[in-house]
């Protein structure tokens, strides 16, 4: 086949390839972009947190009485709760991991890296002695909190942090990025706003703050041994594999009572908090998914258009084609190869798109760069898309009788 | 060259049949110039489809240098329309996108010969028909008899036993159609066998004989001349 006289033939007739070209160079962009935040959502959702996910739940209550003792009312829940048949740990936060609401401080190495840009963003959980055991986490390194380092409540939250702590647990993420020498027991951490610095005691191996596609949103948290402020309270509770659901039945029943002026206002199982927050992801990856199976598909009707439209205008041609010599195979090849040459082209532009748009996204929203195997694996499914919009066309195009070239005058 | 015994050819409707050609029989020898005449309908085209493998036909029996083209498969009877007949229309069927050397080459193509032969082929059919200078352009920059010469040239580039042309100056006026009629004059001398389908009586007492149709059948057949041998013709153009 001579793919000059192929193209310089499109060339003349550039309006329609060029068209579809461009919506296969979008198609492309889009979708391959689209993939790949789908393949980070999906991912996301289904990294681990170092968490005990399935054995644990949290209980808030709420205090409506003015003389609501609430440093009293925690340490006798926390009794409480740990002498529950079936509890491994409770522990009292202010805040459960595995949501987006959280307090996020800026953390450093030295008070002068806390002034530049490079100062490392990280989740804070108060936590008690429990708090680790309440979780699952891992230590992998120090040691935990004694009790008689955490601090009790505070005022308030600000009041709380201006306090500070002598002593933090950080994560082995956070400990890999802040101190790369890989050994971060022992020493200081700065902590912006307040102006203070504790001494890392511990490192637990992974704590996912949150399911986030950014793993320094997601996996940067320090453990910072202070009773969250009052008056409300907030535990997490960790049982025996096969005993949270009962456990938490009974705690829903028992708790609030134990002291007056107080309410339980939400008891959830994490497991339940941990899909809630992969939900987003879900529902998002599913809908991404459909505006792309959409996109592709309005592609489809594009390329096959076009090769029907050029079928319907080239019959008297085709018919002449198949008169001087043309066999079906070579009417079928033409399609094809014209076909491959407009989306070929579509691909390359849309290469080029893909990319300016997946830098875009990274830069935007902190993400990772567009693997090139993305790009590989969009341009092959381009190609095959081509392929299976023409054949229909192309098969009509090669069923034309060559008679039609003496019928059509 | 062509042998056609009892051939019928039936277009078949929901509601009406058409016999397009009945019992229709018709030898031609090689070298012959054989005009095709009849009115609208009468089967003119159809035979010169069938004659040019173009359709299939119901019944009868047809030898095409002496090799039965009855039941050949579609690619076998591309091959034989590439290699052994040449076509030339009314309508010039000229491939508008390509230009004039690419609108030649195009049957050239189909038969996977090589490069340089195609260019030896194609210059030299431009040059007999006289558009040397015309071969980068597309068709709709030339004439129509100018377009009609470019179609002899893709016709001829290929060196086919037999031309196939269907009224091939209907579309052109008086001038153009008489460089047209020497020219297909001057490739018949050459050796090289033609049907012509036609309406014009003048143009068709040039060829070696008029067969006339009606109904699909031949009604009367007229001589005007004798086959002058390929060596023969060769010898006097030279």
């Amino acid at each position: 086949m001579e793919i000059r006289a192929l193209v310089s033939a499109m060339w003349r007739n550039r309006t329609g390839p060029i068209l579809v070209a461009a919506q296969v160079a979008i198609t492309l962009a889009v979708v391959v972009n689209m993939a790949y935040l789908i393949q980070q959502r999906l991912e996301t959702a289904a990294k681990p947190t170092g968490i005990d996910i399935n054995n644990i739940f949290w209980v808030h209550l709420e205090a409506i009485d003015p003389e609501y003792n609430y440093e009293a009312a925690v340490r006798a829940d926390l009794d409480y709760l740990n002498a529950l048949p079936g509890v491994i740990a409770a522990a009292t936060s202010n805040g459960t991991p595995q949501a987006f609401y959280a307090l996020g401080l800026p953390f450093a190495v030295s008070p002068e890296q806390l002034d530049k840009e490079g100062a490392h963003v990280a989740r804070v959980f108060m936590a008690n002695e429990h708090y680790l055991d309440a979780l699952g986490l891992e230590l992998i390194a120090g040691r935990n909190f004694e009790s008689s380092v955490v601090a009790p409540p505070a005022q308030d939250v600000p009041s709380g942090i201006a306090a500070w702590a002598p002593e933090v647990i950080i994560t082995k993420y956070m400990a890999d990025k802040l101190f790369p020498d890989g050994n971060a027991v022992g020493k200081p951490l700065y902590v912006g706003l307040v102006n203070r610095s504790s001494t890392v005691v511990g490192v637990v191996k992974l704590l996912q703050g949150a399911p986030m596609p950014d793993e320094q949103f997601a996996l940067s948290n320090v453990l910072v041994p202070m009773i969250p402020p009052g008056p409300d309270s907030f535990y997490i509770v960790r049982t025996e594999p096969g005993r949270r659901d009962a456990t938490m039945a009974r705690v829903e029943k028992e708790l609030a009572d134990r002291v007056p002026g107080r309410f339980l206002s939400r008891i959830e199982a994490l497991e339940k908090t941990a899909a809630q927050a992969r939900f987003t992801f879900r529902s998002s990856a599913i809908i991404l998914s459909v505006i792309g199976v959409f996109v592709l598909a309005v592609t489809l009707v594009g390329i096959t258009g076009l090769a029907a439209f050029n079928v319907t205008t080239r019959t008297r041609q085709l018919g002449t084609r198949r008169a001087i010599g043309a066999r079906k195979f070579h009417i079928l090849r033409y399609f094809i190869v014209e076909n491959w040459i407009i989306t070929s082209v579509g691909a390359l532009v849309g290469c080029a798109l893909a990319l300016a748009a997946g830098i875009k996204l990274s830069t935007t929203y902190a993400l990772p760069r567009l693997p090139l195997y993305f790009l590989v694996a969009g341009v092959v499914a381009i190609w095959i898309l081509g392929l299976l919009a023409v054949v229909v066309p192309a098969r009509r195009a090669a069923s034309i009788s060559p008679a039609t070239a003496t019928r059509t005058v | 060259m062509i042998e056609m015994n009892n051939i019928s050819k039936v277009f078949r409707t929901d509601v009406v049949e058409t016999h397009a050609l009945r019992a229709f029989s018709l030898r031609v020898e090689p070298g012959e110039f054989v005009a095709i005449t009849g009115h609208s309908g009468s089967g003119k085209t159809t035979f010169l489809n069938v004659a040019g493998l173009l359709e299939e036909f119901d019944g009868g029996t047809y030898h095409l240098e002496g090799q039965d083209v009855s039941r050949l498969s579609d690619n076998e009877r591309s091959r034989i329309r590439n290699e052994k007949i040449g076509f030339i229309f009314q309508g010039f069927n000229l491939i508008p996108d390509l230009n004039i050397y690419d609108n030649v080459d195009a049957p050239l193509h189909y038969r996977r010969m090589p490069a340089a032969e195609r260019h030896k082929r194609i210059t030299a059919a431009l040059e007999r028909v006289g558009l040397s200078s015309r071969m980068k352009h597309l068709p709709s920059q030339l004439s129509g008899g100018q377009q009609q010469r470019a179609a002899i040239a893709r016709a001829i580039c290929g060196s086919p036993r037999v031309i196939l042309a269907d009224e091939p100056t209907g579309n052109l006026d008086t001038t153009m159609s008489e460089q047209i009629m020497e020219l297909l004059q001057s490739i018949n001398a050459g050796g090289t066998t033609i049907l012509m389908v036609t309406h014009n009586p003048e143009l068709a007492q040039r060829a070696h004989r008029q067969v006339h149709i009606v109904d699909g059948r031949i009604d009367q057949i007229h001589h005007f001349g004798t086959v002058q041998r390929a060596s023969a013709a060769a010898g006097a153009s030279a």
